[in-house]
């Protein structure tokens, strides 16, 4: 019992059954709405006759305009005349003839398919134009037969049978956008990826890549399960390379949620030789890690547990030596204690080396380490907070392949930290923050001296200016009695900007075993000063430096950025002087620039640069253009690797990615809808 | 020069030590997160009357990088959006707050974990102490 | 499935016999017309027509009815069809019948609204005008 609703300015009855209804004519029926010139009704056909100009708007936003129909009173079936229906308001398909279908098909005969502007002066900017298309707005699918594709009129390729997604698809199989790319190394050549949807949880993408120098295939799969996922990349290559080779890399990647909050995290990579991941640019890490990870934080504490495997992707570097097997295990748990926090903690660290690396070290080291650490505040009547910290650690090495045999070192510490915040209001309604901060410690160092793997480069930050240790790992502690000072400032100027800076120095009883950049070094340390400066949703400037006594900065570094509406922005500076420990042999300056800007709805440029102050040369450089409009969207990009050894060599790489609007809901659809030039 | 104590018998956060329970990430840097905010403002009492409610979102750089494609240094950059709600619901103070760490990439693979690690440590303390000062210093008023 | 709409037309005997009650009549002898009114009930064979007050306009040689002009809510019923409007005029010469205001049009389960009606109760032919309105309801087939 489903009833049409017929709105018009006259209706004309006849006792034969025919109803004739002209001016400003409206048809609902169920969400479909249908507006004509005239419709006639006959009851002997049970049909409507209607004369356009004809729109009909369907529930699910596709919109049909004719010139011409005849239809089923419910508006679902029967046929328009040189009509045009556009799907999911984005892609316009213009025939000769639209067939309705019960079963939720639409055929178009003699259609032209096109997700840009029509306008009458030119051509649209592409356009398909076949004899038939099937719309099966189930399968979400386009059929076409004998289609052309045209760019402004021209006819490019033919294609007897297509089938394309229509916009409102999501996930189906079929050609992803293929992407033309050239470079030094591998010539020029072109990716087509095809996305094999298999099923709602699982999917694979293979992706050809031919040109000149390599026939490559790349595959991805996917799959989710209901409490994690796995994702496996491979690819394998025949190229000019390394000839007669088949080379490729397998990795493999997952992470599951485990029972009571625990989490499993896994991860394996296997290649053919060390420079086919940089070569390829499927990877830029320098050491590859094989590792099982499963781990628990809550509230009260954590449990942590590592076992990784490392190979090297740096010429030269024997992986042998890295060292490539290191397990790792941590548990902490806290609770109260006579008002304070007690902390208890036990963790191990263990690594092998099956060779000896470029200094001679083959050591294969284990330690075992426990601590207990108790720690309580008090605020004073005056507002002078008071924070004590008393712990002890010990930790127990066993050493092999090393003259040094380890053994055990006892570690008590005290500490009191004085801090004195107060605030002032500001003239702009903002508020002034400062704290001046002062730290008195002690650390006792009992027992063995071995050597140091994890405590090379240390950082004076604001946030260990203030702690007993500023050594990352465990092999080091700073040894007797310390004092730290300094203070933060903090201002809040109403909504709109922050500003937070601290300064700070340490003074220390003995010389502790610091890098020469740290800034750590000697009885007393660099002067550390650390500030941020930040718009909201704006820009911000976020600066760290060590200062050595006659004010010249050491280890330096500035980050600068925007993530506003049209510009994109990031910049970055850091000047790291020479130091052995941390691995480098000269001075090092670099700066590094990334922008995307977004010029209007149709251009955007973006710039990416990294350039060497010291060694004065460039690193990397990139430029990118972008066009689209409602219909296209094409990303043309260019970038220059300068960096060279004996496996990567200076590269230059384009590409250019064309994605056309309207089918499946890949590509964008701007709504930039340009007007006609008329 | 105007400035006045804000602990004490009538600091303007007075009231705040222990007041304050968290909800940060089941992290690593959700859980140093809360370590320093618990150092900062309190062990939070059984009934503690406000809440504040912290998500990290972490990501990393090579900030420097050698002529042979190594990287010599890496950047952690860490953006902390917080919210914090008194006893009455209201939404006293939220924002996001945002730091960065460096930590060398050179050397042998233990001495690089345990660097990442630490700076992954010291952004979780940064970002919590930033967030503190902004409490301290957006709640004066209220 | 077959569509039912309000197509069959009205359709009336005008020269059968018309009977008229009402509560009062009065009668203006220059003009001819008679007025009744006060819940005025006319009927013609099948066809009833009652109204708030009509008036009867008579042809001066025969004395026939030739016009019933009937105002203040007229409903207008045949065995098959009923229609109401404001005003209605009846004009039995021509077998014409005109109805303007709210017009009302209701068969079995369909009907048509409009502004005004000129319907040929000898064709049946109904030509309906103003924002006309109506549904095409479909019988379920099954």
């Amino acid at each position: 019992q489903m009833a049409a609703t017929l709105l018009a300015d006259s209706v004309t009855v006849t006792p034969d059954g025919k109803l004739t209804a002209s001016g400003n004519v409206e048809v609902m029926f169920e969400g479909t709405h249908m507006q004509a010139a005239a419709i006639t009704y006959s009851q002997s056909t049970d049909k409507l006759d209607i004369t356009g100009p004809i729109l009909i708007s369907a529930p699910n936003g596709d919109v049909f305009t004719a010139d011409q129909a005849q239809l089923s009173p419910t508006l679902e079936t029967g046929l328009l005349l040189s009509a045009r229906m556009v799907l999911d308001n984005q892609l316009q398909l213009t025939a000769g003839r639209i067939d309705r279908t019960q079963g939720d098909l639409t055929q178009f005969s003699r259609v032209a398919a096109t997700s840009c502007n029509i306008c009458n002066d030119r051509p649209p900017l592409w356009e398909i134009r076949a004899n038939r298309i099937i719309h099966d707005e189930n399968e979400q699918q386009l059929y076409l037969e004998n289609a052309v594709m045209r760019v402004r009129g021209v006819p490019i390729f033919w294609l007897p049978y297509m089938r394309l997604p229509d916009p409102s698809l999501e996930r189906a199989t079929g050609f992803l956008v293929p992407s033309y790319s050239s470079n030094d190394l591998l010539g020029t050549g072109i990716k087509m990826p095809y996305f094999i949807r298999l099923g709602d949880y699982r999917d694979l993408t293979l992706t050809p890549y031919i040109s000149a120098e390599t026939k490559t295939l790349e595959a991805r799969y996917r799959q989710a399960f209901t409490n994690g996922d796995i994702t496996i990349k491979a690819a394998t290559s025949r190229d000019t390379i390394i000839p007669d080779t088949q080379r490729g890399y397998i990795e493999l990647d997952g992470r599951f949620d485990l029972a009571r909050g625990y989490e499993l995290r896994f991860g394996a990579t296997g290649v053919s030789d060390i420079s086919y991941l940089k070569q390829y640019d499927y990877s830029d890490q320098d050491r590859l890690k094989s590792f099982v990870t499963i781990d628990r934080y809550t509230d009260a504490g954590f449990t942590f547990g590592e076992i990784a495997l490392y190979q090297s992707t740096i010429a030269g570097e024997n992986s042998s030596s890295l060292p490539p097997f290191v397990m790792s295990f941590a548990t902490e748990k806290q609770q109260e204690l006579i008002g304070g926090n007690l902390t208890l903690s036990a963790d191990s660290d263990l690594h092998f080396r099956f060779g000896t690396d470029d200094n001679g070290n083959a050591a294969d080291v284990l330690r075992i380490g426990t601590a207990a650490d108790w720690n309580r505040n008090w605020v004073l009547p005056n507002g002078l907070v008071v924070e004590s910290d008393v712990g002890l650690q010990i930790d127990r090495w066993v050493i092999e392949n090393d003259p040094d045999q380890g053994g055990t070192r006892i570690s008590p510490s005290a500490a009191i930290t004085l801090r004195y915040p107060m605030m002032r209001e500001t003239v702009s309604g903002g508020q002034d923050l400062l704290e001046p901060i002062i730290m008195i410690g002690w650390t006792g160092d009992f027992g063995a001296t071995v050597p140091n793997e994890d405590s090379l480069s240390a950082e004076l930050t604001e946030t260990n200016l203030f702690k007993l240790s500023r050594f990352p790992g465990d092999d080091r502690i700073e040894n007797g009695a310390q004092i730290a000072y300094g203070g933060s400032w903090h201002r809040t100027s109403g909504n709109d900007w922050t500003a937070h800076v601290v300064i700070g120095q340490i003074m220390r009883e003995t010389v502790a075993d610091y890098s020469s950049s740290s800034g750590l070094t000697g009885r007393s340390s660099d002067i550390l000063a650390a500030g941020q400066f930040a718009i909201n949703d704006g820009l911000y400037v976020l600066g760290r430096a060590v200062f050595d006594t006659d004010l010249s900065a050491q280890k330096s570094e500035i980050l600068i950025g925007t993530d506003g509406d049209y510009l994109d922005l990031s910049a970055s500076y850091v000047w790291l002087p020479l130091d052995t420990d941390e691995g480098r042999d000269d001075d090092f300056s670099q700066w590094a620039i990334a922008a995307d800007y977004q010029i209007n709805d149709i251009w955007s440029v973006g710039a990416s640069g990294r350039y060497d102050v010291a060694a004065n040369d460039p690193v990397k450089a990139g430029l990118s253009v972008g066009w689209r409009n409602e219909c296209v969207e094409v990303e043309l990009s260019a970038s220059r690797s300068y960096t060279s050894s004996t496996t990567v060599a200076p590269t230059t790489d384009y590409s250019l990615t064309i994605g056309l609007a309207g089918f499946g809901t890949g590509a964008t659809s701007v709504q930039s809808r340009q007007a006609c030039r008329n | 020069c105007g400035y006045a104590p804000i602990y004490g018998t009538h600091g303007s956060a007075s009231d705040l030590m222990g007041s304050v329970s968290f909800n940060v990430d089941q992290t690593a840097e959700g859980y140093h997160l809360r370590e320093r905010l618990v150092e900062r403002l309190g062990t939070p009492e059984a009934q503690a009357p406000n809440q504040l409610t912290v998500r990290i979102a972490t990501s990393e750089k090579p900030v420097a990088i050698a002529s042979n494609d190594t990287t010599v240094r890496t950047t952690v950059t860490g953006t902390a959006d917080y919210s914090f709600v008194n006893n009455a619901g209201e939404t006293v103070a939220t924002g996001s707050v945002r730091s960065f760490e460096g930590y060398s990439s050179l050397g042998s693979v233990v001495a690089i974990n345990a660097a990442q690690q630490d700076a992954y440590e010291r952004l979780s303390y940064s970002l919590a102490d930033l967030i503190v000062a902004q409490i301290l210093t957006r709640t004066a008023g209220q | 499935a077959q569509t039912d709409i309000a197509l069959g037309g009205i359709q009336a005997d005008s020269s059968a016999p018309v009977e008229i009650t009402a509560d009062s009549l009065s009668v203006d002898q220059e003009t001819g017309i008679a007025a009744f009114s006060g819940n005025v009930l006319i009927t013609q064979g099948e066809l009833r027509l009652s109204a708030g007050s009509v008036e009867v306009v008579y042809d001066d040689d025969s004395g026939d009815i030739t016009r019933l002009i009937a105002s203040g809510g007229v409903t207008f019923v045949t065995a098959t069809d009923a229609a109401e409007a404001q005003t209605a005029v009846y004009d039995l010469a021509d077998n014409t019948l005109n109805m303007t205001g709210d017009v009302l049009i209701t068969q079995g389960r369909s009907a048509i609204a409009a502004d005004s009606m000129r319907v040929n109760l000898a064709t049946g032919k109904a030509q309906l005008d103003g924002r006309v309105r109506t549904t095409l309801t479909q019988q379920d087939n099954n």
